[in-house]
């Protein structure tokens, strides 16, 4: 399970946010990831992991479009109940299905220190790669 | 790598044809834009929309073009009906997000002392801010597959409003194809709750005042007058139109291997227009259309209800009318002049306005012979333009510009205005800002976009739609 803030790079992009994670493997890295995706919204440390739970499964042709895909479950979970998630965890991770978990709460704007709506993830510009140590996520977000 | 540009004439600039690219590029820019345009991917992604399959005459950028994904922001691209695609990336997340202005009998000197309490009613009749909703509104099922298949005229159904307003809306106010069974569970819960809210990022709902008019016959038909105060509201299909975007670029990946479409750029996947992917996406974006223009015309009730019930205004008083509204992000089957003759076309348009010129038979009566309105937000600090659409757009399929267009990203401009005032900068200036959160009002801060006037002045000088009219704002309801 990954909780709380991770360590990301936000890069620039005009319209929308762009940023880069990096994990040991591939399951930290899906739950870096939606750790990051969260933290652009309000401040993912504020976020306690409960009273809501969600399962997610996601599904796409390969790691790199399933990494958007699980990003956009677990965004498209939390927007419908009007929540935020701050903790994660892949259960089970093949190359063109995901399944796992998130925690939150009621998104509360103030107590959570709201920054910014995240619309979607997209799959523009996405890329997975291997670094020293582990994988990288690069993916932009439409805000 | 960016593509080269070759300069066509002072508001033209070409991106040749090269590659995969299947037609030249075509750029709509001043010189003096053409800087910020070509200093990130914009130009690139110009050319990666030109690879897509059957697309017809050029792929188009209006002079607000920035940085997208998939598409650039003011992209324009038509499609062949037969060997074309259609591409829920060109179209965005945001379904028709767009624009409506309404004209009212009130003028900035006579509203200065109520500003600031109009400005409190509009904030507080306007739902605002991430996952904003709307308590007094709670729609069945059925309702909300109402609203889908009936875009505004559901809203006059209900009796917000007047059933003559939506000869003034772009599509009268609804997608005829709309399919409500393709737009998923998932996007129905997340906007049922959220009809007539406005959101956040860059939506807005502005009290303005018209101080230029460059055509007062043509403006008076529209019910604008120097010193007249007008609304502009800018807001989309909420968390709905997301979703639906969301499920379909997933379908469109697997159909776009399927039907063996090589991608540029895996945010451009599409289906050909008459597979069942595409057909089901054009479904469900005109769903999403319609909850969007339905989204729009409860706002614009709320406009009225808030000069009405927040300052005491008699409806002839105030004479609030529906000046017109149009779409920014959508893909519309329209008829267009072609080397093959007059054809009916799928054009996209992410961060692009329709613009048909004079004598177009979709135009409302009352402006047939003036050139369809086109509302240009500019930003909250300066200004906005009315614009009338022009012959010279059947060459860009109809379409102007739909906005400033960023210069700064969200992050680089609330760095830059990190500690600043800004509210009451603005109030300084004499514009009311009442918001969600302050961290919008940061991203959005004049600074962070192009001189719309700019924008406006390469439209015009192009010929794809002449200035009618500029706005100034007189107060800001932000996300």
């Amino acid at each position: 399970m990954t909780s709380g803030r991770v360590s990301y790079r936000l890069l620039p992009h005009t319209a929308d946010a762009a940023f880069e994670v990096e994990a040991p493997d591939l399951p930290r890295l899906f739950e870096a990831a939606a750790a990051v995706v969260f933290d652009l919204v309000v401040d993912v440390e504020r976020v306690a992991p409960g009273p809501l739970e969600a399962t997610v499964v996601a599904e796409a042709l390969e790691r790199e479009t399933l990494l958007v895909a699980w990003l956009s479950a677990l965004l498209g979970e939390a927007m419908a109940r009007q929540a935020v998630f701050g903790a994660f965890a892949v259960d089970a991770l093949e190359p063109t299905r995901v399944a796992g978990r998130a925690w939150g709460e009621p998104l509360d704007p103030a107590r959570h220190g709201f920054k910014t709506e995240v619309k979607a993830v997209t799959y523009h510009d996405l890329a997975l790669t291997e670094v020293p140590g582990g994988l990288r996520a690069h993916v932009v977000v439409d805000i | 790598m960016q593509p080269g540009l070759e300069r066509i004439d002072d508001f033209r600039w070409r991106v040749p044809k090269r590659g995969r690219m299947r037609v030249p590029g075509l750029i709509y820019a001043e010189e003096a834009l053409i800087p910020s345009i070509v200093e990130d991917k914009a130009v690139e992604q110009v050319a990666n929309v030109a690879c897509l399959p059957g697309i017809v005459g050029h792929s188009i950028a209006m002079p607000d073009i920035h940085w997208g994904y998939g598409f650039p922001i003011g992209g324009v691209a038509a499609f062949d009906p037969d060997e074309g695609v259609v591409s829920p990336g060109g179209v965005g997340y945001d379904i028709n997000c767009g624009v409506r202005m309404l004209s009212s009998a009130l003028t900035k000197e006579g509203l200065a002392p109520r500003l600031a309490a109009l400005a409190d009613a509009l904030f507080a009749n306007i739902p605002s801010g991430v996952g904003s909703q709307r308590r007094d509104l709670r729609l069945t099922a059925r309702e909300l597959d109402g609203v889908l298949a009936g875009g505004a005229g559901w809203a006059v159904g209900r009796g917000f409003g007047e059933r003559d307003e939506l000869e003034l809306l772009e599509e009268r106010g609804a997608i005829p194809w709309a399919e409500p069974r393709a737009v998923s569970e998932r996007a129905k819960e997340r906007g049922r709750p959220q009809l007539g809210t406005l959101g956040s990022g860059n939506h807005f709902v502005e009290v303005q005042w018209v101080d230029e008019i460059y055509d007062a016959p043509a403006a008076a038909r529209l019910g604008l007058a120097v010193g007249s105060v007008a609304f502009l509201i800018h807001s989309g299909s909420r968390g709905l139109g997301y979703q639906v975007c969301d499920d379909f670029l997933q379908v469109m990946l697997r159909a776009a291997s399927r039907h063996g479409i090589d991608l540029p750029d895996r945010q451009l996947c599409c289906a050909p227009l008459k597979s069942d992917e595409g057909r089901r996406y054009l479904g469900a974006m005109g769903a999403a259309a319609n909850f969007a223009f339905a989204n729009r015309h409860l706002m614009a009730h709320a406009v009225r209800e808030s000069l009405e019930q927040g300052l005491g205004l008699a409806p002839r008083e105030h004479r609030l009318r529906t000046v017109y509204d149009v779409c920014h992000n959508i893909a519309k089957l329209e008829q267009h002049q072609t080397p093959q003759g007059r054809r009916e076309l799928c054009v996209h348009r992410k961060g692009a306005t329709r613009a048909f010129g004079p004598g177009h038979p979709a135009l409302p009566a009352a402006y047939r012979d003036l050139g369809q309105p086109v509302l240009i937000p500019g930003d909250m600090g300066r200004y906005s333009f009315v614009m009338l659409g022009a012959e010279g757009s059947d060459e860009a399929f109809g379409s102007a510009c739909h906005g400033a267009g960023r210069r700064m990203s969200r992050s680089a401009a609330k760095k830059f205005a990190a500690g600043r005032p800004v509210v009451r900068e603005l109030a300084e200036q004499g514009i009311e800002v009442r918001a969600a959160g302050m961290g919008t009002v940061l991203e959005e801060i004049p600074e962070a976009y192009k001189d719309v006037a700019e924008v406006v002045g390469a439209v015009d000088g192009a010929g794809l739609a002449r200035r009618l009219a500029r706005l100034r704002p007189l107060a800001v309801i932000k996300g």
